[in-house]
């Protein structure tokens, strides 16, 4: 089932730290390493090379290129052997100098002597086949080799630690405490034990769905982690985007990645604000306008709007409002909810600082005329010249993040798309079984319900619903010959 | 381990004769295998200890019940007997749940057990090809081939030796069984019967691993002396459909009485004489090892384990038409019989009541039912087949199901054919073997309805639609019956397409009876069918609004009225059963090398190695195989190294 050539990659996010990781895995991984890596110092003198190494231990030494004897780096290497690693196959871990030359150069080094480059995710597919880790903490490692940020690689290491099933386990309590009693009610139907009303029992289980509901309104906060928050930048032509998009782009250069623009007027550019994964757009000018490119242009930022978690919308003290630009915006922030949209006053450095605000304020009035000033969440006044307001609007963006999780000191946050899908469907067949009982239709109705919930939960927890039925059945209720 | 030849040398051993399959034991088991072996054509030889005990009901006097009435449909709808028996001897019946939904409707019926047990030897002795024998067993023969043992016949206490093809063991809870009062411990096998010694030894030489397994059962009363007033009565009701769908849409059914039941709580005296003697209890005591079952424990269990409640249930049951006897159900106990008759007496209406049978535990020896195939045939012995409570199940419905599969693939096995096992979306009957030969049991095992994942679709009302063509194509069921049934099917369904097709405009009329049934008016025309998807309004409902109504048979009408009703709800289990069948589809050979295949973690090499699936779905509900190991195994198969293993 494992392929012969041990595969390698590199363990840790790309992007410039002090150390970076490149783990190799697989049959002969401990040969590729001989060929490779020199012991300068071990666990004991007797260990003069990876081979004589025992599993657990690291060693320090030197990693060079056979080819012709040129040193790459001075590392060290940890042996962790079949069965007892990550993968349940031999795995060596070789901690690097951090930087992109040096990984790739051992990768490089590692590939030209027996092993092969892992397919993505291979190591994690590895360690779930050899029983390792289940379905839900393979996902979670998933999501930590794609995390890019710190707080990224905060959430999916919860996951590993089996917390989200911990999690899912203590909510399926109270359902299966509920559905136990209606399949009482159905199993013993002349017990009197069983007769507690179905009512009382839908009314207990619409509460513990709580905290069901409350996990799955992590999966926003969750889903920033690894797809990134959606701020677009807007406003009419030259009221300051493109300034504005650099400015915070080069908030944290160093781990800036443009990604290529999708249309030649959308620009989207990848970032890190607060910790935050943000992707940054910067879309076309918002005017009435004759020319066709230009019109695609302004319905691409429409698009881009729809996606957006949070809107700036830049107005620049130097251009006068007409009633055209508020049409704009009041088209742009529509189809966002409550709270969504942060009104700049650009180019603040230009004008008095009492102009500013006061143009602020009477913008922020005319909003409220038009009735949408429950869509703003902020106004600031900045400039990208001089760097006015732009650390305000990163702790707007931190503040809006913490918001959509409900709850900023929660450690636990669904990630996956699949575990949202499936705690999101248990709540709703939840909710559908307590309709049904409410409508006073069947109980069996309800019971079916039920039990797609529980399977939707189980398929996250590896638990079974009819084991666990009957035996909360048996362990609550006292039914005889 | 004996072959015949070595049996015949024996002293006083003769040849009593040849028989395609022979079957231990004339239970709820033995009765259902041996008539379906009979059905088929094969000679067929059938054992009990007692001719006069022959399905025997030691325990509660009634059949039917949640999951279990579904079961006795579901036997019926195979050709079965126990529908036909239970309709003929029954002394009340109900249809539970009617309030629950139409899904989980369960028949039940108490039953007259002499009537029972003389019906059902009556019905035996007429049938052809069957020859019923009072003898005990004591040891199995086996031939010995490369290595493999095959059942080749059986030898009896009087030193008989029979010759047979396959041999079905349906030993109930007979075997090296004793009863437990107190102190008191007896040999014995249920109701004073003699228990069955030699045979639970011939077994475990055969490499059959063995258990004790522990159950129990209440007092019986004489009615007279017993005060009523003091109790709730429970009447039958006259419109529970029958059992049998012979009986269901062309042929009279029999006319049978409607006995009451009684209910009454215990009191605080019950509990207390209880508490003082619980040392006397060998369940507390440590006399008894076997296990017992969390469902039905005895009234000393109950106010052990559930302190914080104050009174228990119990149900007072006739025994039959021509007996005063009555059954206590929710006393079962194995207190001593001092204690039992001041427990009995502290029951209200009970006060000078009078015992005729003690209550008892009794201890049996069973299988691992985990060493069976799902064909109910040993994986250690070629041809020896098990059914019922020697599987570690409990009830007479799920021995019934077991026995009426056991003869089948006993008869299928001597006449070289593949098994006959119905899966988990087809029948109750293949959930409960899954679940005994997969998953194993810990103790007694009883169906429950809570156990069947497409409980919506496994309906006492649909047994024959799910269940009788396959009576139909093994030989169980004859073209009578067959045709009964296609015109049933016929009928459902033209009666959906009229309801479908049939229009209703807004009247005085339709308003005021949606009205009166709590629904709201239709603002624009309506299908009779829309009217009946609304949860208010039921089929007999409509008649005052569809005038051309055929009236149909009520088995037909109750049909459609679910199948509209339940419709989306269907389509829903539906997707779920292909899904299953899916992974039940891929089948794996018997010769997968388990314990050499990387990756798989130890337990699951062992438990695959032990219960051998045979289909991935299979072995996905073996405990101890996780997710990680099935996908472990689909990449092994797929990789070909497991080439010829799997063929899905």
């Amino acid at each position: 089932m494992f392929p012969e050539a041990p595969y390698c990659a590199c363990a840790t996010p790309p992007g410039i730290g002090g150390i970076a990781v490149i783990r190799m895995s697989g049959k002969n991984a401990v040969e590729v390493a001989d060929r490779v890596f020199q012991v300068i110092r071990a666990s004991s003198p007797e260990v003069d090379s990876v081979q004589a190494m025992p599993g657990y231990s690291a060693a320090f030494g030197r990693l060079t290129d056979p080819k012709n004897q040129s040193v790459i780096d001075e590392c060290i290497l940890s042996l962790f052997r079949k069965p007892h690693s990550y993968t349940g196959e031999d795995v060596i871990e070789i901690s690097c100098h951090g930087g992109t030359a040096v990984r790739q150069e051992i990768l490089r080094v590692l590939i030209e002597n027996g092993a092969r480059a892992a397919e993505p995710g291979e190591f994690t597919k590895n360690a779930f086949l050899s029983g390792k880790i289940d379905l839900s903490q393979a996902e979670s490692v998933m999501d930590v080799i794609s995390a890019e940020s710190t707080l990224a690689l905060r959430a999916a290491e919860t996951h590993l630690l089996g917390a989200l099933k911990k999690e899912i386990r203590r909510a399926s309590e109270r359902i299966y405490e509920g559905f136990a009693k209606l399949e009482m009610i159905i199993e013993f139907p002349e017990h009197e034990d069983t007769t507690e009303g179905a009512k009382e029992v839908a009314a207990r289980l619409s509460e513990s769905t709580d905290s069901l509901r409350e996990l799955a309104r992590s999966y926003t906060q969750g889903r920033i982690l690894k797809e990134k928050m959606n701020v677009v930048l807007c406003g009419v032509p030259n009221s300051g985007k493109s300034s504005l998009l650099n400015r915070l782009a080069g908030y944290d250069r160093a781990i800036v990645t443009p990604v290529a623009g999708t249309t030649r007027d959308t620009l989207e550019v990848d970032t890190s604000i607060e910790g935050i994964p943000v992707r940054l757009m910067d879309t076309a000018g918002l005017r009435d306008t004759m020319d066709t490119v230009e019109k695609i242009g302004v319905s691409r930022a429409f698009d881009a709007i729809t996606n957006a978690d949070l809107l700036l919308w830049l107005i620049s003290p130097a251009e006068d409002t007409e009633d055209g630009d508020l049409e704009f915006f009041r088209r742009a922030v529509e189809p966002l909810g409550d709270a969504r949209v942060g009104i700049l006053v650009s180019k603040s450095d230009l004008f008095p600082r009492g102009d500013a605000n006061g143009f602020l304020k009477r913008i922020t009035n005319q909003i409220d005329q038009l009735g949408l000033s429950r869509k703003i969440r902020f106004g600031l006044s900045i400039s990208s010249e001089t760097g006015e307001g732009i650390a305000e609007i990163g702790a707007r963006i931190r503040s809006l993040f913490d918001e959509l999780g409900y709850g900023a000191c929660r450690e636990l946050l669904i990630t996956n798309g699949r575990h949202y899908d499936r705690i999101h469907r248990a709540v709703e067949r939840i909710e559908q079984a307590v309709g049904v009982i409410n409508e006073d239709q069947p109980t069996e109705i309800a019971c079916s319900l039920l039990r797609l919930a529980m399977d939707e939960l189980g398929e996250i927890t590896g638990d079974s619903v009819n084991e666990s039925l009957v035996a909360e059945i048996f362990s609550r209720f006292c039914i005889g010959k | 381990m004996t072959t015949l030849s070595e049996a015949l040398s024996r002293e006083g051993a003769y040849k009593a004769g040849d028989f395609d399959v022979l079957i231990v034991g004339a239970g709820h088991a033995g009765c259902e295998a041996a008539c379906a072996v009979a059905g088929l054509g094969l000679s067929c030889v059938l054992f009990n200890l007692h001719l006069d005990s022959v399905a025997n009901l030691p325990c509660n006097p009634s059949i039917g019940g949640t999951a279990k009435g579904q079961l006795v449909r579901e036997i019926d709808a195979l050709g079965g007997l126990m529908g036909k028996m239970a309709d003929m001897c029954s002394i009340q019946t109900r249809m539970l749940n009617r309030s629950k939904g139409p899904a989980v409707f369960s028949p039940r019926a108490q039953i007259d057990r002499t009537r029972y047990s003389r019906k059902m030897k009556e019905y035996l002795e007429h049938v052809e090809n069957l020859h019923i024998r009072q003898a005990e067993i004591t040891e199995l023969l086996v031939d010995i081939e490369d290595g493999r043992s095959a059942v080749c016949g059986a030898i009896t206490r009087s030193k008989a030796v029979y010759g047979a093809s396959a041999v079905i063991v349906c030993s109930g809870t007979y075997m090296d069984a004793r009863i437990v009062m107190g102190e008191v411990i007896i040999p014995s096998g249920p109701d004073a019967s003699f228990p069955s010694v030699g045979l639970s030894e011939s077994l475990v030489c055969l490499g059959i691993p063995i258990r004790r397994f522990k159950t129990g059962t209440p007092v019986r009363l004489n009615a007279r002396g017993v005060d009523f007033s003091k109790m709730d009565r429970q009447d039958g009701e006259d419109d529970m459909p029958p059992f049998s769908f012979e009986y269901e849409m062309n042929r009279e059914r029999p006319i049978r009485p409607q006995m009451p039941c009684w209910n009454l709580w215990t009191t605080p005296e019950t509990r207390e004489i209880i508490e003082e003697n619980l040392h006397r209890s060998p369940l507390f005591g440590g006399t008894i090892e076997g296990t017992g079952p969390r469902y039905c424990p005895s009234i000393e269990d109950k106010f052990v384990k559930f302190k914080e409640k104050e009174r228990h249930q119990v149900f007072v049951e006739p025994m039959g038409e021509d007996t005063c006897e009555l059954y206590l159900q929710g006393m079962s106990t194995s207190m001593p019989e001092d204690v039992q008759v001041r427990m009995v007496r502290s029951l209200p209406g009970l006060e000078n009541a009078h015992i005729q049978r003690s209550a008892y535990a009794i201890e049996y020896d069973c299988i691992d039912p985990t060493s069976l195939f799902p064909s109910l045939e040993s994986r250690h012995v070629s041809g020896l087949f098990t059914a019922g409570q020697i599987n570690g199940s409990s009830g007479y419905e799920e021995a019934a199901a077991q026995g009426l599969i056991a003869g089948i693939n006993a008869a299928r096995y001597v006449e070289g054919l593949a098994p006959f096992v119905p899966d988990r979306s087809e029948a109750y009957i293949g959930v409960l073997i899954d679940d005994l030969v997969t998953k194993g049991t810990g103790e007694p095992y009883r169906m429950m309805t809570s156990r069947a994942e497409y409980r919506l679709f496994l309906r006492q009302d649909n047994a024959d639609e799910r269940l009788t063509l396959y009576g139909y194509e093994l030989g169980l069921i004859n073209g009578e019956r067959y045709q009964q049934f296609l015109n049933k099917s016929d009928a459902i369904r033209r009666e959906i397409k009229r309801l479908n097709e049939t229009y209703l405009s807004p009247s005085e009329t339709l308003n005021a009876l949606v009205l009166r049934l709590g629904s709201t008016p239709p603002s624009s025309g309506v299908s009779l069918a829309d009217l009946l998807r609304r949860p208010q309004i039921h089929y007999s409902d409509l008649a005052e609004v569809d005038v051309a109504c055929p009236r149909p048979e009520p088995a037909v009408a109750f049909a459609v009225e679910v199948r509209i009703k339940y419709e989306g709800y269907l389509k829903l289990e539906k997707d779920r059963i292909e899904k299953f069948k899916a992974l039940e589809h891929k089948a794996l050979s018997q010769n997968i090398p388990y314990e050499k295949i990387e990756g798989l973690r130890i337990e699951a090499r062992q438990k695959l190695s032990v219960i051998r699936p045979v289909s991935i779905g299979q072995a996905s509900r073996i405990s101890g195989v996780s997710p990680a190991d099935i996908a472990v195994l689909l990449v092994y198969l797929r990789s070909g190294k497991g080439g010829g293993h799997y063929d899905g």
